[in-house]
């Protein structure tokens, strides 16, 4: 499987001149890419949202990662026709997005935005969505959708009372009801507890074995367990697209900073200054351990046993913000 | 689900939507506000003659002022308070033309808003002539054809409003105090070019009386082909903006 990256010193394109789909970062050799966008930048005045993005997306699932703000909404919502491209081109299975209603018929977006209309109920809100696709059987397709995300027992609840995580399922449900060919998630998983994460996650990779699933996140552990490629974005650049693994080995290779909560912060601090994978280890104000590491999986690896030895109870575990935009700044350095 | 829902949606889904809401609420407060010149009336019908009396309330307040403003709450919130939710991406993520989503919203915010300012001003008239009411059933007629029509243009007006101009609701009060009540009444070619004119000349043709008269009166037919066009005007604009609207 083919990796690809953006080159940051490649000399830029002629500004106006496309990418062979098969060219584009991001595309498997022999997969016809399904998602392509062709030299996208988007700007606000003197704001630039993206910049110069291309990659293609095949049937599977693709994370689409990166940092709060980095633009990945952003690219969601030109990919979906939402917001119009200030440069490029953006085509769903051969179609611009923009402006051809039809493409919708083989398209669903799970929207980033909270609110849905509070005084329909789930299973309301997934019939008129399927009713506004024109579905020929309904009623079955209403419940494959809410039964897809095991919301049968509150369909008939007004969204209004849901929490946050049963509004994310039934807007999987509302976006799933037609069947599409592209399923785009921004965010699916915001606000699920963790049952309800494994069931998206395992959801997510079933509808992949035969549809192309776009999932946005900017939390890396969490894209590692359903994608398996994946497109990085850093303050509106490409940084990475590809093989998950292949970019995820590069990212394990630079330093990362941990951020650990603990019953017992200095006997743990004692106890992981010796292992060889650390770096550096201190204590900031709040008690919390915060260790940079050099190899963070093998880290992750021994910190139970290690947390075991000190005698510390671990209550979170965590990669520290600033690690994790380090880590994409890397990736766009290079 | 009904075969109503099925056929539009976006109407009854938009239907749901204004009844659970507070804007209603506004609708009927201002739609109300001529009842109270007919409750002074009927307290003190020495005022004046009674059909005087109601013409000059509908045609000096309720034209030019209360309709606009009671119409503008659903027709600027069709479309805004979409935009405000973040729930327009439901709409139109769909296999659903811009055209008929704008027409679907345009004719559930008229469905709301025509019964409410008809229903009011039927009070109004009802208080007015009470126990005469029988012989001035005309005038009624009038004042509803006058209520459907306005409703229906300023709706078309104001859901465009709020498609091109973030602040819509300022916008429309600014449009409906200044040019429709101020300047059309001191600039006299300007009042043949307000909606509040060709809407006064629907009434006073339905009416027919010699005694209500309106200088440079469109006529029924050229007051609703006029209203008509500048409805589907105001409908294409708004498809046309709403294709190209960026969605946030």
């Amino acid at each position: 499987m083919a990796t690809a990256y953006a080159d940051p010193a490649a000399p830029p394109a002629d500004a106006g001149q496309m990418l062979p789909p098969q060219q584009l970062p991001g595309v498997i050799p022999g997969r016809e890419p399904t998602i392509v966008m062709n030299r996208v930048s988007k700007w606000y005045g003197d704001i630039v949202a993206v910049s110069d993005v291309s990659f293609g997306v095949a049937q599977g699932v693709t994370g689409l990662l990166g940092p709060n703000g980095a633009g990945k909404s952003t690219a969601l919502k030109i990919i979906t026709g939402l917001i119009a491209p200030s440069n490029g081109t953006v085509t769903i299975l051969g179609d611009p997005a923009r402006g051809s209603p039809n493409i919708y018929r083989k398209v669903g977006l799970v929207h980033e935005a909270e609110h849905i209309y509070p005084y329909l109920t789930g299973r309301e809100f997934v019939r008129i969505n399927g009713v506004m696709q024109r579905l020929p059987s309904l009623e079955p397709a209403v419940e494959r959708a809410i039964d897809l995300v095991e919301l049968t027992d509150a369909a008939d609840r007004r969204i209004g009372g849901y929490s946050k995580g049963m509004r994310q399922r039934i807007k999987v449900a509302a976006a799933l009801v037609h069947d599409p060919e592209v399923i785009l998630m921004d965010e699916p998983l915001n606000g699920m507890d963790p049952a309800q994460r494994l069931q998206m996650i395992a959801l997510m990779r079933e509808l992949g074995r035969t549809k192309t699933v776009l999932v946005s996140s900017h939390i890396l552990a969490e894209v590692e367990r359903f994608a398996e490629n994946i497109v990085v974005i850093v303050n509106g650049k490409l940084a990475a697209a590809g093989d998950f693994r292949a970019i995820r080995d590069r990212i394990d290779a630079h330093d990362h900073a941990v951020r650990i909560t603990t019953s017992e912060p200095r006997y743990l601090a004692m106890a992981l200054i010796g292992h060889p994978t650390t770096r550096s280890v201190r204590i900031d104000p709040q008690q919390r351990v915060i260790v940079e590491t050099d190899d963070v999986r093998g880290f992750y690896a021994a910190l139970p046993l290690l947390a075991k030895r000190s005698r510390a109870r671990l209550f979170e575990v965590a990669a520290a913000d600033e690690s994790l935009s380090s880590v994409f700044a890397y990736l766009v350095e290079g | 689900m009904t075969l109503g829902w099925r056929l539009a949606p976006i109407f009854f889904l938009s239907l749901r939507q204004f009844i659970g809401g507070k804007a209603v609420l506004a609708v009927a407060g201002l739609a109300s506000l001529p009842m109270l010149f007919s409750l002074i009336y009927r307290i003190n019908p020495d005022i004046d003659r009674p059909r005087r009396y109601l013409d000059d309330v509908f045609t000096e307040f309720m034209l030019p002022s209360v309709l606009p403003l009671a119409v503008l709450v659903l027709a600027t919130g069709a479309f805004g308070d979409e935009l405000e939710d973040r729930t327009l991406p439901y709409l139109v993520l769909k296999p659903i033309s811009r055209f008929r989503i704008v027409v679907e919203k345009l004719l559930a915010a008229v469905a709301i808003s025509a019964p409410i300012v008809g229903g009011f001003t039927a009070l109004s008239w009802l208080f007015v002539f009470w126990g005469e009411a029988g012989d001035n059933l005309d005038m009624l007629w009038g004042m509803l054809a006058a209520v459907a029509v306005g409703t229906l243009v300023y709706t078309a007006v104001f859901q465009f409003f709020s498609l091109f101009i973030q602040r819509a609701i300022l916008a429309s009060i600014i449009y409906s105090l200044v040019w429709e009540t101020v300047l059309g009444r001191f600039i006299p070619g300007l009042r043949y070019a307000s909606i509040r004119h060709l809407v006064s000349s629907v009434y006073v043709s339905v009416i027919d009386d010699r005694r209500i008269a309106l200088t440079g009166s469109f006529g029924t037919a050229g007051s609703v082909t006029a209203v008509l066009i500048i409805t589907a005007v105001a409908v294409l604009l708004g498809t046309w903006r709403l294709r190209r609207l960026n969605i946030e």
